[in-house]
């Protein structure tokens, strides 16, 4: 015990050392640079975001005004983009989560510049994500009438239907990813308490929770973030797998399959990693953090999204030949009509964003150390995955087993205007936290300085 | 676990309403569509949205072509809501605005629909028909209306009710003189329409009553019947 | 929060990161100064057994753990308790089924863990502020604060403060 009291205070007397106390203060100073410098184009994009955002909201409006028949919908395809986008901004949530709590639960150190990137990125995709829901609702002046709660209309939900546990998930996510988001934040809060003036100042008075840096405090704050970092990653996986389950546990073929789950949880990692390198990227370039966000971090980002890569192809591959090779004839309409028919295009054009492209490009070691190229990638991933998306709901639910009722359906102008709206939203809520809170953990960079990742380097 | 009550049960246990179509019989002349549509205020959807394939019919007529032109050959399939006894379309729903009544219905309470559509993606007949925009009828069509069938709103799902208002009409007044339904005492008015009798509607708890009668015919089938829905509708068709 | 008028005060002594701590520990102890009475303000943590309050005996997992329980048996009561007051047959489902109440069970006992798990920290270190003093942003320069707790009366008052100043104290201030 006693030992180990000095080995920790080494620690302390490491950060003594002139080197080390320069970085620290260094550190203090440029990541809170971003929260103070703020240049004419940040209020352009703010500007533009928002108008995009205005624009669907208006568009939202309107369809409640006169009805969801303002969609592309008719049957037998009553699900269309908004709960592809619904299913993908889900997906993107993993980012944080998965990144972040995998790798905090691996103790691995070069996380540190990555957690809050990526954390920020899992509440706000969750909060666009829970939006599509209601976009999609046919009344949604009546949602209450999915929350449990006891009523005087004798109405009480059925949690037997996969939406409710639908419900259950994205609400337990939702509300344990801002808890984990928030965690980490409180002694960044303290910090930058003492250093803004005017509204933020009491704001952060309030979120710092009298934050004093005692050793105790840290105590606590450590073993509450070991445990909801464990658990979280287990809402994590059960979040996407009851998204699957939404499909897998129904009748239409091409939704009924045991693989669509796990198949889910991959590829809600695959485009959340691929928004976290987005994400590095814009913010390392925009804001000169290249001496924190180095080509190391994304080169360890590029083996991840390596593995997963593998793990996606591979869960693909054995969904689509175990169909195949069934040749069940309802199965094969739709597998016939998305490698051959008319969704073949988009179809290929996913294996080669989703598979293909990134397999060859992450494998070469100096692709992985290029941030440009990264980026790039991430970006093909995440259009792969919104057609990914679109292929599993359309195709499916556009062949049902009574060819009479076949139907094709193309996104109308509303649903186009509220997907690029969620985008901008997204966008937006993100380029607003860049204000607000610092986009790397400061305490964490500087606990990372005295763990010696400086003197290893 | 637990028993579903019935309290208005009538004597000799509950009824479970079912249909006969003869597909041998059936001669694609869509008077049961233009029936269902009279009796069940179902909306005019017009020509834009019927070209959208929004066009809501609870009963359709498929067509299905076997050889070319000009030895083709029509063949007709009135399709209608099957009231699976193993409805897919039930438990999917989030609020229970579809469930199953004691006597075998598979009932859409509009009130409690939210819209999710799930249901209609799960029935793998695709006879549910979703209200896209609130309903509306061409001038003096409004004035026919009929009193005893809710309108239903933007916004929420609908499909056949197999006339459940004649139903429970009949029902009330046997409840009355304290006897079950007699046979043909409802009739649905697609039943009702059809010329050729093609459709027939009854008990099928009822082990005399016409309906039970002619689904034991080795002509019949279930629609899709493999996928365990159990449909209450046997189609009855030669097999050449 | 100090309040000059309480009957406790607290000594603080804020330090160079390179002062060595371990002999002002030692002093302190030797002056019979219990463990609960001495805080450490850092900007990340430095000591993996702190010297501090109330978190001795008490492990966070086990509130972790019973939250979980109640939110299983919250669980099981929404999605099993519920439909058996609500009986609807629907589309040939049993009314109660243990995969589906455990699909929903296992999302109650997360949400109750996380929650809980969150609120008792939060309050464990709302409380623990009785023993420190105010923060000091010098503190996330590097500087290290040590707080000690004492009455105000305590006679040991004025050899601190001198331990304070001779170990090499930037400030030494009493609240």
């Amino acid at each position: 015990m006693e030992a180990r009291k000095d080995f920790f205070l080494k620690k302390q007397k490491r950060a003594g050392e002139k080197e080390h106390w320069n970085l620290i203060q260094k550190t203090n100073d440029d990541l809170l640079s971003p929260m103070f410098e703020t240049g004419r184009s940040y209020y352009v994009v703010v500007a533009v975001l928002s108008l995009l955002v205005l624009a669907a909201a208006g568009a939202w409006t309107y369809q409640i005004k006169t009805g969801i028949g303002q969609s592309g919908l008719h049957p037998p395809i009553f699900w269309g983009v908004y709960i592809a986008s619904f299913v993908f901004w889900v997906g993107v949530s993993h980012s944080g989560t998965f990144i972040s709590g995998v790798l905090r639960i691996s103790k691995a150190e070069w996380r540190r510049p990555i957690t809050r990137i990526a954390e920020l990125m899992t509440l706000f995709s969750i909060m666009v994500a829970a939006l599509f829901i209601f976009v999609h609702l046919g009344r949604v002046w009546r949602f209450y009438y999915l929350i449990p709660y006891p009523n005087q209309r004798q109405i009480w939900p059925n949690f037997r239907s996969p939406l409710m546990w639908d419900a259950a998930a994205i609400f337990t996510y939702a509300t344990s990813s801002l808890i984990y988001l928030y965690l980490p934040l409180i002694p960044d809060f303290a910090l930058m308490r003492e250093r803004v003036t005017g509204w933020r100042r009491p704001l952060y008075r309030v979120l710092a929770l009298g934050w004093r840096g005692t050793q105790t405090e840290w105590r606590w704050l450590g073993m509450a973030m070991r445990i909801i970092t464990i658990l979280i990653v287990m809402v994590m996986i059960s979040v996407h797998s009851i998204v699957g389950f939404d499909f897998a546990v129904s009748l239409v073929p091409g939704w009924h399959s045991t693989i669509i789950p796990p198949y889910f949880v991959v590829g809600a990692i695959h485009s959340g990693m691929a928004t976290v390198v987005m994400g590095l990227y814009f913010v390392r370039k925009i804001y000169r953090l290249d001496g924190y966000i180095r080509l190391e971090h994304f080169d360890k980002m590029g083996k991840l999204m390596l593995l997963i890569t593998l793990l996606w192809s591979y869960f693909y591959f054995v969904e689509r030949q175990v169909v195949w090779y069934g040749k069940i004839p309802d199965e094969m309409t739709v597998l016939d009509s998305i490698l051959y028919g008319p969704y073949a295009p988009q179809h290929w054009a996913m294996i080669a964003f989703n598979s293909v492209i990134p397999l060859i490009a992450l494998s070469i070691p100096r692709f992985r150390r290029w941030p440009l190229g990264l980026m790039i990638v991430g970006i093909l991933i995440n259009i792969a995955m919104y057609i990914e998306r679109i292929l599993i709901i359309v195709p499916s639910l556009g062949h049902p087993r009574l060819p009479y009722a076949w139907g094709r359906y193309f996104p109308s102008w509303v649903e186009l205007t509220i997907l690029v709206g969620s985008f901008s939203f997204f966008l937006l809520l993100y380029v607003l936290a860049i204000k607000f809170v610092p986009m790397i953990a400061i305490w964490e960079e500087k606990e990372g300085i005295l763990h010696g990742r400086y003197e290893e380097r | 676990m637990v028993e579903y009550r019935d309290q208005n049960a009538p004597p000799g246990g509950p009824y479970r309403w079912g249909m006969v179509i003869d597909l041998d019989r059936c001669t694609g002349c869509e008077a049961c569509v233009v029936a269902c549509h009279a009796e069940n205020n179902i909306r005019i959807s017009g020509e834009e949205e019927a070209s959208k394939g929004r066009a809501v019919n609870w009963i359709r007529i498929e067509r299905y072509w076997e050889g070319e032109y000009p030895n083709a050959q029509v063949k007709f399939m009135p399709v209608l809501c099957q009231h699976c006894g193993s409805a897919p379309c039930e438990p999917v729903c989030p609020v229970y605005a579809s469930y199953h009544t004691p006597d075998g219905l598979n009932a859409q309470v509009y009130n409690r629909c939210v819209g999710v559509r799930y249901c209609g993606n799960n029935c793998p007949y695709t006879v549910r028909y979703f209200n896209w925009f609130e309903p509306h009828w061409d001038e003096p069509l409004n004035e026919q209306l009929n009193p005893d069938v809710t309108v239903r709103s933007v916004g929420v799902m609908e499909k056949c009710t197999f006339c459940v208002q004649r139903i429970r009409g009949a029902q009330q007044t046997a409840q009355k003189e304290g006897r079950r339904v007699k046979d043909g005492e409802v009739t649905p008015a697609c039943v009702q329409s059809c010329p050729t009798e093609a459709l027939v509607f009854g008990d099928r708890n009822d082990p005399n009553s016409r309906v039970s009668r002619l689904s034991k015919d080795d002509r019949g089938f279930g629609l899709l019947e493999e996928l365990g829905t159990e449909p209450s509708i046997t189609y009855l068709k030669r097999i050449k | 929060m100090a309040d000059t008028k309480s009957a406790k005060r607290i000594i603080f002594g804020l330090f160079e990161p390179q002062t060595p701590l371990r002999p002002i520990l030692d002093r302190l102890q030797e002056m019979k100064f219990s463990e609960e009475s001495i805080e450490i303000s850092s900007a990340t943590p430095i000591l993996a057994q702190p010297v501090g309050v109330g978190w001795k005996r008490f492990r966070l997992v086990h509130v972790t753990i019973i939250a979980g329980a109640i939110g299983i048996f919250f669980g099981v009561l929404l999605a099993g308790g519920t439909a058996l007051l609500y009986p609807i047959r629907t589309g040939g489902k049993p009314i109660v089924s243990p995969s589906i109440v455990g699909i929903i069970s296992y999302e109650m006992m997360m949400l109750f863990a996380i929650v809980t798990t969150f609120i008792t920290a939060v309050v464990k270190v709302l409380r623990s502020h009785r023993v420190a003093a105010e923060y000091d942003p010098r503190i996330d320069e590097g500087f290290v604060g040590i707080s000690v707790l004492s009455d105000r009366g305590d006679p040991r008052g004025g050899p601190v403060q001198d331990l304070f100043q001779e170990a090499g104290a930037v400030e030494v201030e009493v609240q």
